[in-house]
């Protein structure tokens, strides 16, 4: 058995992948997905086994900048083997693309976001675009997942150095990093855990991103000692909920500094308490490698080394390697735009259509960034509304439901698209891939060979048309209703769409002309608001959505994959109190994500997702567009960055990339440092 | 004069009322609203389930008083107003006053200094242009005032970026200071690289704003030019120079000063969509932002003070156009 899990393809390998399972029959009328075009520009991933990347061990000598020696000898910062644990997390220097790296340098983001506050263990968010990441550090970690290779799957240790399971499955040990210290030289140990878990979690008053029921309803945790904890849960062997242990859910502040500003300790309000730290609180308490010292709203964010940083690499360095990191505040445009211009190091491009300029220029010597694809992760499709309970404004929605809601429909749907045409239009060459909905290609949970492919036909649209009644009785080109309340009307749907990023528009052009072709007239509905936003009344009839993470990591995300409730899929909305009406087959892809929640190995979870994908795709759940690779955008002075990492897996790519461990060579280093040669400075 | 201004300010203070009520009801009608934003965002950058970001929906809309029927919440925002809070940003999770008056001050510098810069070019291009008419220098100073009216600014912002990010390789693209510039005290150093990120900005306000100028500035001098007292002037011998500055440029400005009364706002808004491709942290971007992600209570704040800013300006004009020309005041 030939099972790849978890892993992201790397190069053309696709038809590589296969699963031998029990056989998958692909649909009546479909093909198969015809292999997408080699991508050049792509290097592989080189996969890893799990213990291959970090581990936690002693380590012979420990180094930390010159600077710092001198602070030591000067006697303002105490040794670094009294700052750090005596077993650190140590990232294997062997397998990083450009080795142990040099100290210094400034690494320059750009966000579009902007600090809520820095309590993030009550909900606040600092802005995105890598902040959260660099100051949250979970008891698990997810993002450099796509990593590994098939040895062993599942999330990396954090905070946890390591964990067990009872024999029954119910609880879960964790062991927590010992020695470890905030950035202000306060120990981190269990305290912090259940402070976290009892003040805010569970208190129902503290708008925490984690809640009472994200392990499960009724599971518990206890402190066992300093460095103990444990959960149990009121089903066996989750072992999912590692996942939910990772950002954002299971990310502690430091108690030491909210507990006693929390309400029941200091009579202020939940409120006092939620905004306690404003973004102008500098510098902030964090376990993260940088710790933020100064801010100026609207304009920057500037973070140094935090010399208790708790992670190594294996020649005993103190990560990280770069002193200092800048966020600017800006928007997510301009991340683009500076990353381009050389003023900033990161982001995230995921427009194909400016991909062959930026591709072109990147590959002149002076130009300041490189562009490095990921896999094809990026899908859009079309989401044809089966809302029925919710969203449902005249007899007329109600038939366009009910037509969604027809295999046959969606069948004639997707064989009217020219999904290469469509491809093309957005980016010439071979960026895109038609996709024929479901999970994204180029990862190991998804098998071409159980794919349904319903590709362009459109004579066979017609006949698929014809087949449901549908008529040009007026020979004005679109097809009429001829039976039903809309007996006479045209075949007219609307097509709604964001027009944030302006992919979705370009592609809705396409799709408007080519369902013309085959006499479906679909009108043109686009918003400036955000897609989810968009499609929150569910009155619409079709949408133009891109996939998210849920279709490229579904081990992160499973929850989305079927109407596992009132808010998913987002094609299909129900409420509470009128909960969808689910089709047979999407009963049947309800029941695999149970299956795939419960699963207890990867290769169940993997060969549970070739089930779902061949349902969904065999049943045109949605119809699909486009497949194409996001690009990151990185400065050339950036060393350590290793191939093929997507922008959005199991985390984005800010975590994905594990910063702490990037590097600039010395003559590469631009100076620019705001407060260069120091560490943050906290009040007594 | 009194009578006029007493009247003038007390019709300023009931139309701004209609306003902030229009305002309100126009902000409310997209379906969605800051909760769904709140979730869409937790949902997509923050990685949260569906079940985590309904219950965050549920807090924001609780917060933000969203179950509340409409008139209530006006009521309760514009009572802020008048005890000056003027509700809470979500998005930045600040007050809106707080939040406008970080921005507001960089915001009336760029168009301040942009609107001046316009009107002084503009007149005198003007002048140059009416006193040299069908002259080279003329038609030259017609094309430029044609392009400045018709370029649409967010075009000549997306030339520029492109200019400086492929053709020019420049960094200073974005923001108003470079980062090690941002916490400094003001210098000159720090004065050069302001300008080195806002040129453009200032660069395009100018352009569209000077022609407008130029062009009244021209039409209206060409007109006094050709008036009898002109005649009588150049008859007594006076110096050309002093018969066109002295006395037909403050007669040909009347329709100018009535203009400053709507420019400030227009300078405002050409600064909008300028700053928001370029990524200049001002009002405008702040508004649209605003909009996009349903933050209503900054939409309604930054609305009602650009009308309050387009009603002052009226006022001012109206006052400038009295003290300038008796047959007004005197009226």
């Amino acid at each position: 058995m030939n099972t790849r899990i978890l892993r992201f393809m790397g190069g053309t390998a696709l038809a590589g992948v296969a699963f031998a399972g029990p056989a998958l029959a692909i649909g009546e009328g479909a093909t198969q997905l015809p292999p997408p075009q080699v991508l050049d520009q792509r290097a592989p991933v080189e996969l890893l086994p799990y213990e291959a990347i970090q581990s936690f061990h002693r380590l012979e000598a420990m180094n930390q900048p010159d600077w710092m020696d001198a602070m030591v000898e000067a006697g303002t910062l105490p040794p670094l083997e009294e700052r750090v644990p005596s077993e650190p997390l140590v990232f294997n220097t062997d397998i990083m693309p450009d080795g142990a790296g040099a100290y210094g340098g400034v690494f320059r983001h750009v966000i579009g976001g902007r600090p809520q506050g820095w309590n993030w263990t009550a909900g606040l968010h600092q802005g995105w675009g890598g902040i959260n990441y660099t100051v949250q550090e979970c008891l698990t970690r997810t993002g450099p997942m796509y990593l590994l290779d098939d040895s062993r799957v599942e999330p990396l240790p954090n905070l946890a150095r390591s964990w067990e399971w009872s024999e029954d499955g119910t609880s879960l040990t964790m062991n927590l990093i010992e020695g470890a210290r905030w950035s202000d030289g306060d120990p981190f140990d269990a305290d912090d855990l259940m402070f976290h878990w009892d003040m805010n979690v569970m208190d129902p008053n503290v708008p925490s991103v984690m809640s009472p029921g994200t392990l499960g309803e009724g599971t518990t945790l206890e402190r066992v000692d300093d460095f103990t904890v444990k959960f149990t849960f009121p089903v066996e062997r989750p072992i999912l909920n590692l996942y939910s242990m990772a950002y954002r859910n299971f990310c502690p502040g430091p108690s030491h500094v909210l507990e006693p500003l929390h309400p029941a300790n200091s009579g202020s309000t939940y409120d006092d308490y939620i905004n306690a730290l404003a973004p102008e609180n500098m510098p902030v308490v964090t376990m993260g490698a940088w710790v933020p010292t100064q801010y100026r709203a609207d304009e920057l964010v500037v973070m140094r080394r935090n010399p208790y940083y708790w992670k190594f690499d294996s020649e005993g360095n103190q990560l990280p390697y770069i002193d200092e990191m800048h966020f600017v505040l800006s928007t997510w445009e301009d991340r683009t735009v500076q990353a381009l211009a050389g003023s900033g190091d990161f982001s995230n491009m995921e427009t194909p259509s400016i991909y062959l300029e930026a591709l072109q220029r990147s590959r002149d010597e002076d130009f300041p960034a490189r562009l490095a694809f990921g896999p094809r992760s990026y899908t859009w499709r079309i989401d044809l509304n089966f809302a029925r309970t919710i969203g449902v404004g005249s007899e007329r929605d109600l038939a366009i439901r009910d037509l969604n809601r027809t295999l046959d429909f969606r069948r004639a749907v997707s064989h009217a698209l020219d999904r290469n045409a469509i491809g093309q239009s957005l980016v010439r060459g071979p960026f895109t891939a038609p996709h024929p909905g479901g999970l994204a290609p180029e990862t190991a949970w998804f098998d071409i060979e159980t794919v349904s492919y319903y590709g362009y036909d459109p004579d066979r649209a017609r006949e698929l048309l014809a087949g449901l009644g549908f008529e040009d009785t007026d020979g004005d080109g679109t097809v009429n209703w001829t039976d039903g309340p809309l007996a006479g009307e045209n075949l007219s749907i609307s097509l709604l769409y964001s027009t944030v990023g302006g992919v979705s528009a370009d592609i809705a052009d396409g799709v408007i002309s080519m369902m013309a072709d085959v006499g479906i007239e679909v009108v043109a509905s686009p918003s400036t608001d955000d897609y989810l936003v968009a499609i929150e009344p569910a009155s619409h009839d079709w949408a133009i959505g891109r996939a998210t993470a849920e279709t490229v990591a579904p081990v992160a995300d499973f929850a989305k994959l079927a109407a596992t409730g009132p808010t998913q899929p987002e094609w299909h909305y129900g409420t509470a109190e009128a909960p969808q009406e689910l089709e047979p087959f999407e009963q049947e892809l309800l029941d695999l994500v149970g299956e795939f929640r419960a699963a207890e190995t990867p290769e169940q979870q993997v060969e549970i997702m070739h089930r779902y994908n061949a349902v969904y795709t065999e049943n045109l759940y949605t119809v699909g567009l486009v497949s194409a690779p996001g690009a990151l955008v990185i400065n050339k002075r950036i060393r350590n960055l290793r191939d093929g990492v997507p922008i959005l897996a199991y985390q984005w790519a800010e975590d994905a990339v594990i910063r702490e461990t990037f590097w600039i060579a010395r003559e590469d280093q631009i100076g620019g440092e705001i407060a260069p040669e120091t560490i943050p400075q906290y009040q007594e | 004069m009194a009578l006029f201004l007493t009247r003038r300010i007390a019709a300023m203070i009931v139309l701004l009322f209609f306003v902030s009520l229009v305002v309100f009801v126009i902000i409310q009608i997209p379906s969605a609203d800051i909760a769904s934003v709140a979730m869409a965002e937790a949902t997509t950058l923050g990685r949260l389930t569906p079940e985590q970001a309904q219950e965050l929906g549920d807090r924001v809309r609780e917060q933000f008083g969203l179950n509340l029927p409409v008139w209530q919440r006006y009521l309760q925002w514009i009572g802020g107003v008048f005890h000056g809070d003027f509700g809470e940003s979500f998005q930045h999770n600040k007050p809106v006053a707080e939040l406008i008056a970080e921005r507001l001050p960089r915001t009336l510098a760029i168009a301040l200094v942009a609107h001046l810069c316009a009107t002084m070019i503009g007149v005198s291009l003007g002048i140059f242009a009416a006193t040299h008419q069908n002259t080279i220098g003329d038609q030259a100073s017609t094309v430029l005032a044609f392009l400045g009216m018709t370029i649409p600014r967010f075009f000549l912002a997306l030339v520029i970026v492109y200019m400086l990010v492929f053709v020019w390789g420049n960094s200073k693209v974005g923001g108003f200071n470079s980062p090690q510039f941002v916490f400094e005290p003001w210098s000159w150093a720090k004065l050069m690289d302001t300008l080195a990120h806002i040129w453009p900005v200032l660069a395009i306000a100018i352009f569209g704003g000077l022609a407008y100028n130029l062009r009244v500035m021209r039409g209206n001098l060409i007109d006094v030019l050709r008036l009898q007292y002109i005649e009588t002037a150049r008859a007594k011998g006076l110096p050309e120079r002093k018969v066109i500055l002295k006395h037909a440029v403050p007669n040909a400005l009347h329709p100018l000063i009535a203009y400053q009364g709507v420019a400030f706002p227009y300078m405002l808004a050409g600064e909008i969509e300028v700053a928001i491709v370029l990524a200049v942290p001002t009002i405008g971007p702040l508004m649209v932002d605003s909009m996009l992600n349903q933050d209503i209570y900054v939409t309604a704040t930054i609305l009602l003070m650009l009308s309050a800013i387009l009603l002052l300006g009226n006022l001012l004009a109206d006052i400038t156009l009295a003290l300038v020309d008796p047959r007004i005041r005197l009226s």
